[in-house]
């Protein structure tokens, strides 16, 4: 089983993520999530994503990986017996008295113990899978003869990250922000502490600790034939541009390995597609070595962000689609449509009107509805991009 | 009092002056298998005190796992204090006598998952501090079994695999330095750092002095971390006449969710 799995801050990411290609989706209730401030899902919500994804015959799961104190425990019991009830497929886990508490229930989901635990070897997965656990993931720190040797110990299911941020710490091991800004890390209130700017001692320079995101996209084939069975996107407070661009790059690449079609120049192409499209530098990190010097900013928060998203397509009218402006475009302007079937179609922007049924030249304000003159047969969900790359020019 | 007492060892040659007042029971950073320790200790040294604990608080990788089974039939001690999952369950398979210390940072925050572990067989469980003294004394009323209670020292705050201070150091190019005080910009709040081997730790500034806990009843031991500490330094904090030290959380309650109402 090789699955692609996105993350969902909201019902809107989550149809995006699995319309571009995930097989499954994760995302946070509204309590007991990691992500406390993200808008998270309420139990109507999950009911219905819960809904959209298996009608796709897709999946979801559930994360319920805050590390809990005494407090936190009230309402946790009626809250997995509504999860059951929904017929959610997995919860994601770190603190054992959920996984506990899920076998007294006797519920009917699957058991994934989170990278909040921190795995790196067989003997910790075997421990897991003893009680009742059927998935780990991995720790973001897993080298490659790691991963190969659990699988061989255990034939666990494997989930590995592939694609995202990177905790500085093991992840769970930190509560820099508690120190700081008072907000409990480990419960959802994260505030990035580790990406704050620090001086070193007496030193003039600035001490960062701030690591780079991680990128696996070269690596997505030796990882199939390791064992890895769950690619992990992180990023559940992204974009819906940034969710469509990830999700359908890995769906891209892992289908081309799949179907024996796979060439280098694929993971080049979609390599720069991604690297264009994330906002920070990325590299493969600990997978094939100790991550050092380079897998790191050292001039604090080094981040940047461009306007190659330029609308999402709402709806086709005959000869038109009907697009929502997400960033500044023109007639002339030779642009890319990329759609949920992993089409890319390059094109001239021509006709354009306005929400008046004014023709206009220029559509410069964010979220104005244009009507575009444009015959192709575009799916709703379609984004339009600034053509950079051109599939042609790697193969 | 002092008879429940863990204290993790600098120096060999602090041993006696802790003894002398009646603290008994060492804990020794174990080569090759911690982060965050000024100090570890090989196996032949260890064994000359067959009463204490031998600490394990690295997140072992699989090749890590294969040496510390070579290693762990030649400890001759009472007990383990281990923070990665996969020692207790090389312990338990193998059917070691070992008293096994749960002591995963951060994660012992609740009287049910503490409980959890004291089920599978584990002698105790460390309680964590980023917990009010209420939570604290709530934990220990409710846990089946004696539990660790950390009393004083430099708290840890994060673990990472990664080699912070050398990285910066290299890219810089400055001589490396393994210790250190980081300051954040903005809050000026600081923060002491340490690296080795196997990773880098960080830890507060300040000297976490919960010694009030030592009121609370069903606890195995109250654990005192040296680290960056002499023994004189200690024994002043545990008479009274140190008082350069804060309380932790034990009196701040954190939040986690700006909104929602949920504090």
């Amino acid at each position: 089983m090789v699955e692609l799995l996105a993350p969902a801050g909201d019902l809107e990411r989550l149809k995006v993520a699995l319309l571009y290609g995930a097989d499954a989706v994760y995302f946070g209730g509204q309590d007991y999530s990691l992500r406390a401030n993200a808008l998270n899902f309420t139990l109507e919500e999950i009911k219905e994503a819960t809904e959209f994804a298996h009608n796709l015959k897709k999946k979801v799961y559930v994360t319920v990986n805050i590390v809990f104190h005494d407090e936190d425990l009230i309402g946790l019991k009626e809250y997995l017996k509504h999860l059951d009830e929904i017929g959610i497929d997995a919860i994601i886990l770190s603190d054992m008295v959920v996984l506990e508490l899920v076998k007294e229930l006797g519920c009917k989901f699957e058991c994934h113990i989170s990278t909040q635990a921190s795995i790196l070897n067989y003997e910790t997965a075997k421990f897991y899978k003893s009680l009742g656990a059927t998935r780990i993931v991995l720790a973001r720190e897993a080298h490659r003869k790691d991963i190969k040797r659990i699988k061989e110990e255990t034939n666990m299911e494997l989930e590995c990250f592939i694609h995202g941020a990177m905790c500085t710490s093991f992840s769970g091991r930190c509560v820099l922000s508690n120190y700081v800004t008072m907000r409990d890390s480990n419960r959802g209130g994260c505030a990035q502490v580790c990406r704050f700017s620090f001086k070193f001692n007496d030193d003039n320079e600035v001490f960062s600790m701030t690591p780079k995101d991680l990128n696996m996209i070269s690596y997505i084939k030796e990882m199939i034939n390791l064992g890895v069975n769950s690619f992990k996107v992180e990023g559940r407070m992204r974009s819906i541009y940034y969710i469509a661009t990830v999700i359908g790059s890995y769906r891209k690449i892992i289908d081309l390995i799949l179907d024996n079609k796979y060439d280098d120049a694929y993971t080049r192409y979609y390599l720069d597609i991604l690297n264009r499209c994330a906002n920070r530098d990325s590299t493969p990190q600990f997978f094939d070595k100790m991550a050092g010097v380079k897998e790191q900013y050292f001039l604090g928060r080094d981040e940047v962000s461009n306007q190659d998203f330029l609308g999402i397509v709402l709806k086709k009218e005959k000869n038109y689609i009907i697009l929502e402006q997400r960033n500044y475009f023109k007639v002339g302007d030779i642009v890319e449509f990329f759609t949920p079937n992993g089409e890319v179609v390059t094109f001239k922007i021509g006709e354009m009107y306005d929400e008046n049924n004014e023709l206009i030249e220029v559509a410069r304000h964010p979220r104005m509805t244009v009507k575009l003159r444009c015959d192709l047969d575009l799916p709703e969900y379609s984004m339009m991009r600034i053509k950079v790359f051109d599939i042609e020019e790697y193969l | 009092m002092k008879s429940n007492i863990l204290i993790s060892i600098n120096k060999i040659t602090d041993i006696d002056k802790y003894a002398k007042v009646g603290i008994n029971t060492f804990l020794f950073a174990l080569d090759g298998f911690c982060a965050g320790y000024e100090n570890t200790f090989d196996v032949e040294t260890i064994n000359q005190y067959p009463n204490s604990y031998v600490l394990i608080n690295r997140i072992l990788d699989c090749e890590s796992i294969d040496a510390l089974k070579k290693i762990l039939p030649q400890l001759q001690v009472k007990g383990i204090v281990y923070e990665d999952v996969g020692v207790f369950n090389i312990v338990k398979n193998a059917g070691y006598n070992f008293e096994l210390i749960f002591f995963q940072n951060h994660f012992g925050t609740n009287k049910k998952s503490i409980n959890f572990w004291l089920k599978q067989g584990v002698e105790s469980v460390f309680v964590s501090n980023e917990l009010t003294m209420a939570e604290i004394e709530s934990i220990t009323k409710e846990a089946s079994k004696p539990v660790v209670v950390q009393v004083l020292g430099y708290n840890q705050v994060m673990y990472s695999r990664r080699s912070l201070l050398s990285n910066y150091h290299d890219n810089f190019q400055l001589p490396r330095k393994y210790v250190g005080i980081i300051d954040e910009i903005s809050s000026h709040v600081k923060f002491r750092v340490l690296e080795n081997a196997y990773g880098t730790v960080v830890f507060s500034e300040k000297v976490f002095n919960g010694l009030e806990l030592q009121k609370l009843n069903n606890v195995k031991y109250f654990y005192i971390n040296t680290n960056f500490l002499t023994v004189d330094e200690v024994l002043g904090y545990l008479e009274g006449s140190n008082t350069d030290c804060d309380q932790g959380f034990l009196n701040k309650k954190t939040l986690f969710k700006l909104k929602g109402g949920k504090v």
